[in-house]
């Protein structure tokens, strides 16, 4: 008939209060004059990792916050100030409830797929946008309630991530509370992208390239203005290119993104996953500074003296590997992966050599924070890192931790997210089975609540 | 992160193999209380329908069990036997990336493709949970539009979108200052882009094949002036030019739809072998003598026009939408009278349907049966147009429209019959599409 612009003269009004409600999606979307409460009746409350769980517990949310935690079950008069309240009670008597997890290193965009590096050239941020939605909803209903997206160094993916946050944030999608960093700071060369023919890279150039202090710092910025909540940098070449380097950044350079970083209040996260004689790129990110660094596969006498005396943590991601190609080495050399290209096969195999670095640290005291790289694998299977954190040492309570106390504090989100008391955001799960006596429990998830929005019931009915 | 490209070969052998073992949809059974299969001939109660590889396989008499219809494979029950049963609907008119809140010009210039797809993405949802299973986009003349769009095409048919099943028109063919895309200053115009804009019949044979090779089910083309111009033009295309596009579109085996409003407009584009019109408030006699002779179906969108003078939102990019505005005058002078399509219901020209939605809140498509109704239409007659007519209209009368054997797995269904009152299909509480239950209240 004709086609569906309005325009006028209250247009420009009305955008500015779309921008703010853009800004702020879900508060305002329970805007409508009344309080939204929610009752949650816990029969085991693990409301801080780390610390012994509490028996029959209830937890009032208003608004998306947790307003108080009382012993007992809460009744709904007991609750409601005014009449003009909703209240709603969801009943985990039966169950173990925690908060909701975190899981710092999830590729949304990405899907394991035979399509590869195909996708890079015919995926547009359209068709990348549909599927990380898909994918955060997957997360989101297993449990993991703040997600951190690391990027792949492509526009498309930066655009896809922006959207969805946005989708989120406007109640038109469901899905975990997305952080993300943008693209990768990385060195040129070094941006563990896959290549393509000249003509074909200038179409499609990797983001966040930078070489020289002043340029990083640019880079950094730029990822910042695009809307990265942290900044990740490439701090050791890959193991899948054998040429690259064991450092990719000078310590000038990563003192500068870190410094960048740090001054626009973003955390820094350093990216390793190097080869062999990598453990100097990682030695310098802690010298710089990082935050926390993320995949350690060759450390070095240094490695663990130089992140304890940083008091910084260290996210391994030991299930991704599992996840793809089983748990036995022999089985991966010899039987059906041997066919891989040689280059592939040793990195799959140097994979499996984080699990003894993950043991030396948690052996050293360093904290661990939770990252699955969700994305090599199916989006929604990011517990299975638990189990694997178990294997390297840690306690399920430690384990636990890493996906909530841990990862909210490295974030700097510990005063409102990571634990479950009065004043946070109401981020909790219920599990049936007892996590702390086996995290496989955590596996499957069945109640979830996001910041004070039930998601997924659990089975058990409302009370009312 | 690096891991993502060689881990990705490991998983797709694996992958693969899994695919063969699973390369089959399952067989579902479904028991209809009431079932109109084929809108048109009267429902039949108590009915079983056999669902194979997203398709009906064969409908039967009384409740039948597995074993009764010779299943020895697994299977799902689904139990409709309290329910009023029909054909999935279908919408020839839909604008899944519009918005319907004011404020859709500043859109065009802040969203990008990524941002429709997931606007359009929530849209298509709660397209299908009204009961329409299939839709027909017919796009505007931004790339970005298109590009969401067919995005959300592609991520529809993998299932990771809960939707309807999206036929395009990708872009839709105008003249030159014709395209309806807003007024931008001319730098931030040439950003913003207008696809399927031609100039000459070669042109427009031209852009034809741009907007098949860019994905287009059917070809969609602007014969007359918007109506929400304040000049409105007569026929904004040649003859020649009108003929070009409808003969390029059939030469690659394209249905035409012309969204004309005059009826000059309407008849050049009748005369020229146009399959569908479109909108049309001003169509005459001719128009009607014209679309009967040559089999072509009127598609009239009533409810827009009482949506966009009800809320006052005319979607005019010329004018502002105010109770004073010419365009809202002359839409609330559409409406004044009794519609166009009254008259060519009467004189027997086959409707089909569509709502405009991006006008019309997405979700609320079923509007327009109650505005057929309204003009005259049985709620059979009604139920026909959103079914068998509109399948007809797009060449899909084989695949869809109704529930037998051999046609797609779509279906809906109603507490209420709709026979008794068609209000009863603003109220679906289940919708299956290819054989994929996407709503089951």
């Amino acid at each position: 008939m004709f086609s569906s612009i309005s325009k006028g003269s209250i247009v420009v009004a009305l955008g500015l209060i779309a921008a703010v409600v853009h800004s702020d999606g879900v508060r305002a979307a329970e805007s409508d004059a009344r309080d939204s409460v929610v009752i949650v009746w816990a029969g085991t409350l693990i409301a801080t990792p780390g610390h012994p769980p509490l028996q029959e517990q209830s937890l009032v949310i208003r608004n998306g916050v947790i307003e108080r935690i009382v012993a007992g079950r809460l009744s709904a008069a007991q609750v409601t100030g005014s009449a003009a309240e909703s209240v709603r009670t969801i009943d985990w008597s039966r169950m173990y409830v925690l908060p909701g997890l975190f899981d710092l290193h999830v590729h949304l965009t990405t899907e394991p797929s035979a399509a590869g590096a195909l996708q890079d050239v015919t995926q547009t941020s359209a068709d990348l946008a549909l599927l990380a939605a898909d994918n955060a909803e997957r997360a989101l209903r297993a449990g993991f309630t703040t997600v951190l997206d690391m990027g792949t160094g492509r526009r498309a993916h930066e655009l896809a991530i922006s959207a969805l946050k946005g989708a989120i944030a406007s109640g038109r999608a469901s899905g975990p509370r997305i952080l993300t960093v943008g693209s990768p700071i990385s060195s040129p060369g070094n941006s563990r992208t896959s290549r393509f023919a000249p003509d074909i890279e200038r179409v499609i150039p990797a983001q966040g390239v930078c070489s020289g202090a002043d340029d990083c710092r640019r880079a950094v910025r730029e990822q910042v203005e695009r809307g990265a909540d942290v900044i990740n940098f490439y701090n050791t070449g890959s193991l899948l290119s054998p040429g690259s380097p064991a450092q990719t950044f000078t310590d000038e350079e990563m003192r500068a993104i870190v410094e960048t970083a740090h001054s626009l209040n973003r955390k820094a996260v350093a990216d390793g996953a190097g080869k062999r004689d990598s453990a100097a790129g990682i030695n310098a990110a802690i010298r710089a500074g990082a935050d926390w660094v993320d995949t350690v596969i060759y450390p070095d006498t240094m490695t663990w003296t130089l992140l304890s005396k940083a008091r910084r943590p260290y996210a391994p991601h030991l299930y991704a590997v599992v996840a793809a190609v089983g748990d036995d080495e022999q089985h991966i050399a010899e039987g059906s992966m041997g066919w891989l290209p040689p280059a592939v096969l040793n990195a799959l195999l140097a994979l499996k050599r984080e699990t003894p670095a993950a043991k030396a640290a948690h052996a050293s005291g360093i904290r661990m924070v939770f990252a699955s790289d969700a994305g090599v694998f199916e989006h929604g299977r990011n517990a299975g890192e638990f189990l694997e954190y178990v294997k390297a040492g840690l306690t399920p309570s430690e384990a636990i931790a890493t996906a909530s106390v841990n990862a909210a504090h490295v974030l700097g989100l510990s005063a409102e997210s990571g634990t479950l008391e009065a004043g946070k955001r109401a981020d909790l799960i219920a599990v049936v089975a007892d996590p702390l006596q086996d995290v496989r429990a955590l596996q499957n998830v069945r109640g979830v609540i996001a910041y004070g929005r039930l998601v997924s019931e659990g089975g058990a009915r409302a009370a009312q | 992160m690096w891991r993502r490209h060689c881990l990705r070969a490991v998983i797709a052998c694996v992958a693969l193999v899994a695919d063969l073992a699973h390369c089959s949809e399952p067989t579902i059974i479904v028991h209809c209380g009431l079932l109109l299969s084929v809108p048109g001939q009267a429902p039949q109660e108590r009915r079983t329908l056999l669902i194979r590889d997203s398709r009906i396989e064969s409908v039967h008499e009384g409740y039948l069990d597995a074993s009764a219809l010779d299943v020895d494979e697994s299977f799902e029950l689904i139990d409709l036997s309290r329910q009023f049963v029909l054909p999935g609907l279908i919408d020839l008119h839909v604008h899944l990336t519009s918005e319907t809140e004011p404020g859709e010009a500043l859109r065009v210039v802040t969203r990008d493709a990524a941002d429709l797809a997931l606007a359009a993405r929530y849209h298509a949802r709660e397209t299908v949970e009204a009961g329409f299973t299939t839709v027909l986009d017919l796009g505007t003349a931004r790339p970005q539009h298109a590009e969401a769009l067919r995005a959300l095409q592609s991520a529809v048919a993998r299932n990771l979108v809960i939707g309807p099943r999206i036929l395009t028109a990708a872009s839709p063919i105008s003249t030159p200052g014709m395209s309806r895309t807003g007024r931008f200053a001319p730098d931030v115009r040439s950003a913003v882009g207008s696809d399927g804009v031609c100039s000459g019949p070669q042109d427009c044979a031209r852009e034809v094949r741009e907007q098949v090779a860019a994905g287009a089910d059917v070809i969609n083309f602007y014969s007359s002036g918007s109506l929400g111009d304040v000049q409105m033009v007569e026929q904004a295309m040649t003859d020649d030019e009108i003929r070009a596009v409808v003969q390029t579109a059939h030469a690659l085996g394209r249905k035409v739809i012309a969204d004309g409003h005059t009826a000059v407009a309407v008849n050049a584009a009748l005369r020229a072998g146009a399959d569908i019109i479109d909108t049309a408030p001003w169509a005459d006699e001719q128009s009607f003598s014209l679309m009967k002779r040559q089999g072509a179906f009127l598609e009239p969108h009533l409810y827009a026009f009482v949506v966009s003078v009800q809320e006052l939102r005319s979607g005019s990019v010329s004018v502002p939408d105010s109770v004073d505005s010419p365009v809202v005058a002359r839409l609330r002078g559409v409406l004044a009278k009794p519609f166009a399509a009254q008259f060519a219901h009467e004189r027997g020209v086959q409707l089909a349907y569509g709502s405009d939605t991006g006008i019309v809140h997405h979700g609320d498509n079923a509007g327009e049966l109650l505005q057929l109704v309204r003009i005259g239409l049985t709620p059979m007659q009604a139920i026909e147009v959103a079914t068998r007519n509109s399948a007809a209209a797009i060449g899909l009368a084989g695949e869809i429209g109704s529930i037998e054997g051999g046609k797609r797995a779509d279906l809906i269904a109603t507490d209420r019959n709709p026979l008794d009152n068609i209000e009863a299909l603003r109220h679906v509480t289940f919708a299956m599409r290819d054989g994929h239950v996407l709503k089951h209240q």
